[in-house]
């Protein structure tokens, strides 16, 4: 997985002459992450030009976690619980030059802890949310990426969801741009659409409410998927909430086994998207790294 | 336990108004417990609580021979208080085992509370209709959204067909299937049965802004998105509430950015924000679009004064969504303080 991005504080996207581009990817087989790669394992093609590259020892870089987390009525309970639970159990997982922030949402959005190396205050913050009201997943992820923006390294948004979004005022259509635009790396977590109960008078309803919240899920679920293979990250779905601890714990031990590329483009960089395509040059592996940049000069 | 069967008898004695329960229903074949209970819930509080409660403890399975034999056909006009009361005192202990997640139970006393409602004056019966399609259609966003959509739009159709120059009927009914064809998995059938009905209800009222609001809103998710302009830009020339006019104009804003007119949704959802400054959504849409226009300090700027702003139901695009069914309560209240006079 990659987040592509030029070395430029304070700036997001690239801009002046000497931009560099750093991309973070993910090598895994068998699901277990392959260590030990230097930078002539990679190939790494920008708009199909092949580009010289450099590795960066990522191990040092801290990383800078958006925790945008559900917060709706639908997590009440044991849910809001395990996800606490979780979320503490992040914290207490990340380096002492890792930097965290939250976000919970419902259909309203609060930023309760700004990003800091303050894990005391984001756990502080995790233990005071409530949950009620409706899902804008949408507009909390976009809360989320602005809140990475002008973060210079290694920005990740790890994002917990367990309902359809019908309350964000950001389209589906939205969100791509939005994510492409961005340097961080998502990871989105959700929980299975639950299908409705047995509610009596006729089978014919209640057949057509499954269908309608199995393809609701479906659709959802494409979302989530595309918007975070665009990132470089992953999508993982799960039944319960029982496990979010371990998911939450495999993803901040993936990102910090990622390795982080690093190339001055070969061409002057233009403005607008540019592809990327990483390879590895041993058989077996699965890449996970961003689709590409977006370019655009500093107005 | 009640004798709920000999209550159908009462029901078909037709008293006069004016008397108490007791004696309008004295020498009917109706139980004196239940006369009992219909009467206390007539007196008003505290012993409408009472008798909701002392109803609610009958079982489905009393009630349920009780309902059949309750045809409408067969009973004559009968308006009196005490049939009110009935029709109140049933579908308030319907509204106590929805709240106790007995929908079963709850189905059978809305059921004779239609059936009862029927049979008195129009106003309250209209009234009556309206209320419980609009607790219905709460019950959509307190969870129950299968069963709160499919008795809302029940009786939201029922309600259409008795009075089809009701605005306030139209522009409810329209909001559920508004709400329904605007869900990711929503039909558009549903978006097109919503527009139909907000039309009927400008039809009868042009200046009516929630309609008007509306019927752009569903416009604009129609996709027919110069009409919806039209239409929304005609409801900001008005003066209408400025809940609405703000909702025009996030709904302009987002047409505006749909057409490729980012400078002309900022410049509407700047107006927004100085109609509603403690509403969230209307930052949060301001620094998406100035963040599409590369403004982005601007955009931060924008969306820190949203992070700054606490949770209000008004706040969000929740009440939209619900619609009016936050009507059902204040509607139904009237029904019972009417009783007493």
């Amino acid at each position: 997985m990659v987040a592509a991005f030029i070395i430029q504080p304070q700036i997001p996207l690239f801009r002046a002459t000497t931009e560099i581009v750093q991309v973070d990817v993910y090598v895994a087989r068998g699901g277990r992450a392959v260590l030990g790669l230097g930078a002539s394992d990679f190939e790494l093609f920008e708009d199909g030009v092949l580009q010289e590259l450099d590795l960066v020892d990522a191990q040092n870089i801290p990383v800078h976690i958006a925790l945008v987390l559900d917060t709706s009525s639908s997590v009440a309970g044991l849910g809001l619980s395990h996800l606490r639970d979780a979320a503490i159990q992040l914290m207490n997982d990340l380096n002492d030059e890792d930097e965290a922030a939250l976000i919970s949402f419902s259909h309203h959005l609060k930023r309760t802890a700004e990003l800091t190396r303050d894990k005391n205050r984001v756990r502080a913050a995790i233990n005071a949310v409530e949950a009620k009201g409706a899902t804008a997943w949408h507009d909390a992820l976009f809360v989320g990426l602005k809140t990475l923006e002008n973060v210079e390294h290694r920005p990740m948004v790890l994002l917990f969801t367990d309902g359809m979004d019908t309350y964000s005022w950001l389209r589906e259509e939205q969100m791509l741009p939005l994510v492409e635009q961005s340097q961080a790396v998502i990871y989105a977590i959700s929980r299975k659409e639950r299908l409705p109960m047995e509610l009596g008078r006729g089978h014919l309803a209640r057949d057509r409410a499954r269908r309608a919240a199995r393809s609701a899920n479906a659709k959802r679920t494409r979302l989530l998927r595309k918007l975070t293979k665009t990132s470089g990250g992953r999508f993982i779905e799960t039944d319960t909430t029982e496990n979010l601890g371990p998911i939450f714990s495999a993803i901040l031990a993936e990102m910090k086994t990622r390795y982080l590329l690093s190339y001055q483009p070969r061409e002057p960089i233009r403005e607008g998207w540019h592809r990327l395509e990483v390879k590895v040059k041993i058989r077996g592996v699965d890449v996970h790294a961003r689709r590409g940049y977006f370019y655009e000069k500093k107005r | 336990m009640v004798r709920w069967l000999s209550l159908a008898a009462l029901v078909w004695a037709a008293p006069a108004s004016g008397e108490d329960c007791q004696t309008a229903f004295a020498g009917t074949t109706a139980s004196p417990e239940y006369i009992s209970l219909v009467e206390a819930y007539r007196r008003g509080r505290p012993l409408r609580l009472g008798a909701v409660r002392a109803a609610a403890r009958l079982g489905h399975e009393a009630l349920e021979p009780f309902v059949k034999q309750l045809d409408p056909a067969r009973m004559g006009p009968c308006s009196h208080p005490c049939i009110e009361a009935m029709a109140l005192l049933h579908t308030d202990t319907a509204i106590h085992h929805v709240e106790n997640g007995a929908w079963p139970e709850a189905f059978g006393h809305f059921e004779l509370g239609q059936k009862l409602s029927r049979k008195v004056g129009q106003r309250f019966q209209r009234d009556w209709a309206l209320a419980v399609a609009l607790y219905y259609q709460g019950r959509i966003f307190a969870g129950d959204e299968e069963i709160g959509f499919r008795e809302a739009t029940a009786l939201f159709d029922d309600a259409v067909d008795l009075y089809p120059a009701d605005t306030e009927i139209l522009v409810a009914a329209g909001a559920v299937w508004e709400w329904s064809g605007s869900l990711p998995r929503g039909e558009s059938g549903h978006l097109k049965r919503a527009e139909r009905l907000y039309a009927r209800a400008l039809e009868q009222e042009p200046r009516l802004a929630e309609a008007k609001l509306r019927y752009g809103k569903v416009l604009e998710k129609r996709g027919h998105f110069e009409e919806a302009v039209q239409r929304l830009e005609e409801l900001v020339a008005l003066e209408a509430d400025h809940h609405i006019i703000y909702r025009a104009r996030m709904a302009l804003g987002n047409l505006a950015e749909r057409r490729g007119l980012p400078e002309a949704a900022i410049r509407h959802y700047r107006a927004a924000i100085e109609l509603e400054p403690d509403w969230q959504i209307g930052y949060l849409a301001l620094s998406h679009a100035r963040h599409t226009t590369s403004e982005r300090e601007a955009s931060r700027a924008a969306l820190e004064e949203a992070l700054l702003l606490s949770d209000s139901t008004q706040s969000s695009w929740w009440e939209y969504e619900l619609g009016m069914s936050e009507r059902a309560e204040p509607l139904l209240s009237s029904l019972r303080e009417a009783l007493a006079h």
